[in-house]
């Protein structure tokens, strides 16, 4: 199944999120985790560290997470509430860069790119097509091994600038600006989606259901797992076995023979121009 | 092309900008080589290739290698080169995906390095020398963008004991009939059963539009190869191959075709293992297919019979010397 989890770092960036995805609070594990079927969203507090702690905690805890999105805001020589996506993420003090694969620029068309230069303090010297923040490069070092760079990603949005620094940020302006981020959040959302996960579960949970009844070595299991896989793709559909009065090995055999018995079939569904 | 990545060293190149010049609207991000994002561990080549991005890189070090000792087409000297790694195709049975971490595009702009590079290696030998140059991309399919087969083939027209094989799947085939042939280039042409091609060879041009452009090529002089790699073991086989040879075979001069080549479907044995992790759900890549050492690959008596039918097909249609086998990539 997959699972995207949203990463803020402050209450007022969590909130318009939480009544959005109808996100439910659950104290887990000293993390500050709001749950739903569908999607999570953790608060991680300021600063890269935090950040870094807290998520590389969820990812352990949560094994299922599939998808990191990193939603906050951020100072960039930019119109307040204008919204930017990571095209790079670095780390100021370490100079260590990650680059999150985009989606199609059809989907976000009005989200800029830019470089999101993650420091341990406020910084003030503001520029174009640089925001700064103080928790994604945490984020996505966290990340880093769990999650491929599809994966991962940070959508700020502008909360100070060379007019309207820092200290000037109202608390009420930072909800509306998370609520107008709502639908890149979506766009996000639908781009996390992997397909192929779907056809790993339905294996897992027949293997899963499998071993349970009949006793698989690890080397087994894996082939177990391969072979329904193949099974599944060749075929459309798991294998049918009886657990009862049967080994492993027998059951590794038999499968091994009806996949070496369904050859590739091409047709031609519709000319393509031929 | 949505996002572009530049390495700092070619931010102005003249080439850059051109290619830039197309894209308006691209998000442009500066990097410092193409391997800080082409070679990143955490990437899934999958989903990238949904929407690959381009990375204009200047390319260092060995730009012309040695081809493996089974890689020729009749020469005695064999290197290959890339000027761009991977293919905007998404063929299923690509090595492709199982060598490269990333499905992004890298182009590299320095073209007259590869050409200055190739003229030195082409002087070291006294025989002709042949330079295949569709081994981690598709020879023409990205032409309109990058222009590398314009500027190569001026660079071959100077060098005529240097040999060139273009290998396509494109039927972008426009800056070869804007301009006479050349005696030293040959246009090799990757050719699967249509049925395979709609199934397997995603994005691709059909089986009918890469004969049509193998006609169109051979009427304005140019020398052209067949490339019937890989062969895929299917049910029907015989017909749907036989099918294939004779819709090709019968649309060109045969006499005039330069090389025939036939290979079948094998893979290392660790691409195969990165490719099922990323297409579980691929037909192609669940059939059963053993290991071979560091290989994977059907039966052996499967990829022999596959291998002597095709053989005593062409055989009846070509000579010996047209025929290379077992070319495998």
């Amino acid at each position: 199944m997959n699972l995207p989890c949203i990463i803020t770092a402050l209450p007022a960036e969590s909130r318009p999120l939480i009544e959005h995805f109808k996100l439910q609070g659950q104290e887990f594990n000293g993390l500050q985790l709001y749950t739903s079927d569908h999607c999570l969203l953790l608060q991680t507090g300021i600063g890269k560290l935090s950040a870094a702690s807290k998520v590389a905690a969820a990812l352990q805890e949560r094994s299922d997470i599939t998808g990191i999105i990193n939603v906050g805001i951020a100072g960039c020589d930019a119109p307040l509430g204008t919204q930017v996506v990571a095209g790079c993420v670095e780390d100021a003090g370490s100079g260590r860069r990650w680059f999150p694969h985009l989606p199609p620029l059809r989907s976000l068309p009005n989200v800029k790119s830019v470089v999101v230069q993650t420091h341990d303090k406020p910084e003030i010297e503001y520029k174009k097509e640089l925001a700064f923040d103080m928790e994604a490069a945490g984020i996505f070092n966290a990340a880093r091994g769990k999650l491929d760079s599809s994966a991962v990603h940070s959508i700020k949005v502008v909360s100070d600038n060379k007019k309207s620094q820092v200290t000037s940020i109202d608390k009420v302006q930072v909800l509306n600006w998370m609520a107008s981020c709502i639908p890149a959040v979506e766009i996000m959302i639908d781009y996390l989606h992997d397909p192929t996960l779907a056809h790993v579960h339905e294996v897992d949970e027949f293997v899963a259901s499998l071993s349970q009844q009949i006793r698989f070595t690890v080397t087994q299991t894996h082939q177990l797992h391969r072979m329904a896989t193949q099974h599944l793709t060749l075929r459309g559909c798991l294998p049918n076995i009886n657990s009862a009065n049967t080994t492993a090995k027998a059951v590794l055999l038999r499968l091994k023979n009806e996949l070496a018995n369904m050859p590739l079939s091409y047709t031609l569904p519709s000319a393509k121009d031929a | 092309m949505d996002t572009i990545y530049i390495e700092d060293r070619i931010r102005e190149h003249h080439r850059t900008l051109a290619i830039l010049k197309r894209y308006p609207k691209a998000r442009i991000i500066s990097i410092e080589r193409y391997n800080e994002v082409f070679n990143n561990a955490s990437q899934n080549f999958r989903k990238q290739k949904q929407n690959p991005a381009l990375i204009l890189a200047h390319k260092e070090g060995e730009r012309v290698l040695p081809t493996p000792d089974q890689y020729h087409i009749g020469g005695k000297h064999n290197y290959y080169f890339s000027h761009m790694l991977n293919c905007i195709y998404d063929c299923r049975y690509c090595f492709l995906q199982g060598m490269y971490r990333s499905a992004n595009y890298v182009v590299f702009v320095n073209y007259e390095d590869f050409f200055a590079d190739i003229k030195t290696a082409a002087m070291q030998h006294e025989k002709p020398s042949w330079y295949f140059s569709g081994y981690d991309c598709d020879s023409l399919a990205l032409e309109p963008i990058t222009q590398f087969v314009e500027h190569c083939l001026d660079a071959f027209s100077d060098t005529p004991q240097a040999w060139l094989e273009l290998r396509t799947k494109s039927t972008q085939i426009r800056p070869l009939l804007s301009r006479p042939a050349i005696n030293n280039c040959v246009v090799a042409f990757s050719l699967s059963p249509e049925e395979i091609v709609q199934a397997e060879e995603h994005k691709t041009a059909s089986l009918q539009k890469r004969i049509t452009a193998l006609q169109q090529l051979q009427t304005n002089g140019w020398k052209i190869g067949l490339r019937f790699d890989p062969l895929i073991q299917c049910e029907g086989f015989e017909a749907i191959y036989g099918r294939m040879f004779e819709q090709v075979l019968s649309a060109i001069d045969i006499e005039a075709v330069h090389s025939v080549s036939l290979g079948p479907f094998r893979l290392p044995r660790d691409f195969h293992k990165k490719m099922i992790k990323l297409y579980p759900d691929s037909k192609l890549l669940s059939a059963q297919l053993e290991f071979n050492g560091t290989h994977v690959s059907y039966p052996e008596a499967t990829e022999t019979a596959m291998i002597e039918w095709c053989e005593t097909t062409l055989l009846n249609h070509i000579t010996p010397a047209q025929y290379f086998p077992c070319v495998s990539t």
